[in-house]
């Protein structure tokens, strides 16, 4: 038995002329909204128990900053290099720029192993004081949402590209789609960069 | 946009008893994955139900062995030895009634079910904005609610702190606490892939005509229901990570300094040294999940305000009064809802600016509900009124909503929430708004929508036993409630007060409460042999059997099982307009010309 097609879903590529969105660019427009109440959520958690702390940072126990600065340098290099992926209605996209975007997040996620495997053995664990479990907590939250990103971007040459021979329309739509994730995710990590590693 | 020619459903895929389970387990469409929300949810209803009576039975008759315990549990259970229940088994069941009514019943049958179901038939659409994220809402939820029952085999038992888990209880708490925070997440995943679907769905799909000002109440509930839940998970999603950290790896997010636990003081094992925990703040996670749970409480009322609202209009044959008041209403609710969070927290201390302040917008709040609802009675002024089962149900809504809304200003302002906070009372309030209201109107909308979902009608019979033996019987469980809790007794006790002086003459309301409780079991059973039997025998229906207005009325029932119309409708007109004057019938649906 053949199962009907599925109903065509409108505006799934084109935007709606009205609203002026696609459904994707609408749908992770509210997803990063979303996403910054969790991140919000977290960083007024820091705030709370930062000012309800007598001293600050509660003892010797300190992330290295020279490893936060590596990773911001790394999202700006995913930045850059998704935004030269963009490619216009007639020109070709270009599968080299999401692989070097999926290598920095890669470098991204790589230095942060190296660093928690760093900080672990030096006794930095958690549960050392609040501070040191607010910066696992928060580092560990973006960078799986840096491992999600490395998944959605990978999946444009693997799996988009092939199909945006036929139809380039989707294709943009993605990279424009992950494009937002990667700008929100830097953003987000300017804020925590800021307040746990030059704290 | 490229069409194609549709191929059009065979019978067995417009007949629903057709519903094959292998076809819906892949399923992204709406409808079908609305009718395993509603199946699902109706079963956790159930089982929280069944959970509520073991309680009952504790509080009416303690240290009595529950006849029938020892076949259920085993005679010599750890939760029940003897057939008789220990406080910690009655504190899971309690922790575990309240999460599985709220997160696995009410909202997935408000938004899950309804939700899922009619607002793209109301908005004339195919399908969803995403149909695998549909898809990916409902497993998600179905695994958060296995690993919260499943929880209950571990050896310590289900979670026990609440359904609040609060801490520094819930993090000090068995292994049932973690599964409780690992089912949270899970539920998290599916709100939010839930809200963003219908969000787009209403902004994205509306067919052409369709304004936002000629979209039924329903969908406006919806949709305002929607932006809750993207907004208030997200901070419970990371208060639930922390509280994760501070079970798992022992940091102490939630746990003051100085903590001793039965006699010795809390430490955790550091890289091989013992150390204090502390330094965290136990009223934090108070904050962070009420910044959740009181726009949840919103989100448990609000789509059940919609349906309310579609049945009144459609049964009184008249336009709701005041529709863009009301709309404007439900926003403005929206909005104050994320601003009374902290009235949950009068008795922790937190200072009188912050008291007087959410004491304010509390009372804000309260002024867009009675819009909603004085609008709503007004709709009735003057209509023609047809009494049937859905119309029961519905107006049923309106005074238990108020009995419910109206008890909950004491608690709104300190002076007198100080007294009540920790009573039944707080208990009756709000079983007033979502069992007696919104479970109400919960079962309107079933017997409502039940022809446009199945192609058949209930019995009308067996719908108003259901129906007067139900509302008697609510108000029997909660109206002794009100007279146990300002009298006083505390809602956490696990012996339902015997041991206080001050609830010795209350106390014989615990059996009556009891017995009504039971009693309101068995006044379900005619609605699920209505529900099993008009399934299979109810008599056929027509497209618009209540000679409705709004789009999904245009769909056959039921609709298509793919893409749901024959051609897409056009809105031309307003969601309900009833007894228009001039036309030749009571009833000029959006559709027509």
């Amino acid at each position: 038995m053949t199962t009907p097609r599925p109903p065509e879903i409108p505006y799934s590529v084109t935007p709606r002329p009205d609203t002026g969105f696609t459904n994707a660019q609408l749908g992770m427009g509210l997803f990063l909204v979303a996403d910054l109440m969790l991140f919000g959520g977290l960083l007024s958690s820091y705030v709370l128990l930062r000012v309800n702390a007598g001293v600050w940072p509660p003892d010797q126990h300190h992330p290295v900053a020279a490893l936060g600065a590596l990773k911001t340098g790394l999202l700006f290099l995913i930045v850059a290099a998704t935004n030269a992926a963009r490619h216009g209605k007639s020109s070709p996209p270009r599968p080299l720029f999401f692989w070097l975007t999926a290598l920095a997040a890669l470098a991204f996620l790589a230095t942060t192993g190296a660093e928690y495997a760093k900080a672990l053995s030096q006794g930095m664990a958690p549960g050392v004081n609040t501070y040191i479990g607010m910066f696992y907590a928060l580092t560990a939250v973006h960078a799986l949402h840096v491992l999600a990103g490395l998944v959605a971007t990978l999946s444009i040459p693997i799996l988009a590209v092939p199909l945006g021979k036929t139809d380039p329309l989707r294709l943009a739509s993605r990279r424009s789609v992950t494009a937002m994730y990667w700008y929100f995710l830097t953003a987000v990590w300017f804020v925590i960069f800021a307040v746990l590693y030059l704290a | 946009m490229t069409s194609h020619s549709p191929s059009l459903p065979s019978k067995a895929e417009r007949n629903p008893a057709a519903f094959s389970f292998r076809a819906a387990l892949v399923s992204t469409d709406h409808k079908v994955i609305g009718i395993l929300y509603g199946v699902t949810a109706l079963t956790f209803l159930l089982t929280g139900f069944l959970i509520m009576m073991l309680m009952r039975w504790q509080l009416a008759y303690p240290g009595r062995a529950l006849p029938g315990a020892s076949a259920l549990f085993g005679s010599n259970s750890a939760r029940m030895p003897g057939g008789v229940m220990v406080p910690e088994f009655y504190y899971q069941l309690g922790a575990m009634h309240g999460t599985i009514m709220v997160f696995l019943a009410i909202v997935p049958l408000l938004v899950g079910a309804f939700g899922t179901y009619l607002v793209p038939l109301q908005l004339g659409a195919p399908n969803t904005a995403f149909p695998r994220l549909t898809r990916l809402g409902y497993w998600s939820y179905l695994a958060g609610g296995v690993v919260w029952l499943s929880s209950f085999a571990l050896p310590g038992g289900a979670a026990q702190s609440g359904w609040t888990s609060y801490p520094p209880l819930s993090i000090i708490a068995g292994h049932g606490q973690t599964f409780w925070l690992i089912g949270m997440i899970l539920i998290i995943v599916s709100s939010i892939a839930g809200a963003i679907n219908m969000i787009v769905t209403i902004i994205q799909l509306r067919v052409i005509g369709l304004t936002y000002m000629r979209l039924p109440f329903f969908v406006w509930s919806q949709l305002v229901t929607a932006f809750l839940l993207l907004l208030a998970f997200p901070p419970l999603g990371a208060a639930g990570i922390l509280q994760l950290m501070d079970r798992v790896v022992d940091t102490s997010f939630f746990l003051p300094s100085g903590l001793v636990v039965s006699g010795a003081a809390l430490t955790a094992n550091v890289g091989g040294q013992t150390i204090p925990r502390g330094g965290g703040s136990a009223l934090l996670w108070q904050h962070l999940f009420w910044f959740l749970a009181h726009p949840e409480v919103y989100v448990l009322v609000l789509p059940a305000m919609g349906m309310v609202a579609e049945i009144l209009a459609n049964n009184a044959r008249k336009p709701l009064w005041g529709y863009k008041s009301m709309v404007y209403g439900t926003i403005f609710l929206g909005v104050m809802s994320m601003l009374v969070w902290a009235h949950h927290m009068f008795l922790t201390g937190m200072g009188t600016v912050i008291t007087a302040f959410f004491q304010a917008t509390t009372m804000i709040v309260s002024i867009p509900s009675i819009i909603v609802l004085t609008a709503l009675l007004a709709s009735l002024w003057g209509g023609a009124i047809r009494f049937n089962t859905p119309m029961l149900f519905a107006l049923a809504f309106l005074p238990m909503f108020g009995i419910g809304g109206l008890t909950g200003l004491p608690l709104g302002l300190a002076v007198t929430d100080i007294h009540l906070h920790d009573t039944y009372y707080v208990i009756d309030h709000f079983h007033y708004i979502v069992v007696c209201g919104t479970l109400s109107a919960i079962f309107g909308g079933i017997y409502y929508w039940f022809p446009k979902v199945t192609g058949r009608a209930m019995n009308e019979r067996l719908g108003r036993i259901h129906f007067w033996s139900s509302l008697v019987l609510l108000n029997c469980i909660f109206m002794p409630m009100f007279i146990q809790g300002m009298a006083g007794v505390s809602r956490r006790l696990y012996d339902g007060g015997l041991s206080y002086a001050h609830a010795q003459p209350v106390l014989k309301l615990n059996v009556f409460i009891t017995h009504a409780a039971f009693a309101l079991a068995l006044a379900q059973i005619p609605f699920i042999v209505n529900l099993l039997w008009s399934l299979r025998r109810g008599p056929r229906v027509e497209a618009n059997p209540w000679q409705a207005t709004t789009l999904e009325w245009a769909a056959a029932s039921p609709p298509l099982a793919q893409g749901n119309f024959e051609t897409p409708p056009v809105a031309h007109r307003g969601p309900c307009e009833y007894s228009v004057p001039g036309k030749d019938k009571d009833y000029t649906p959006q559709w027509e010309q």
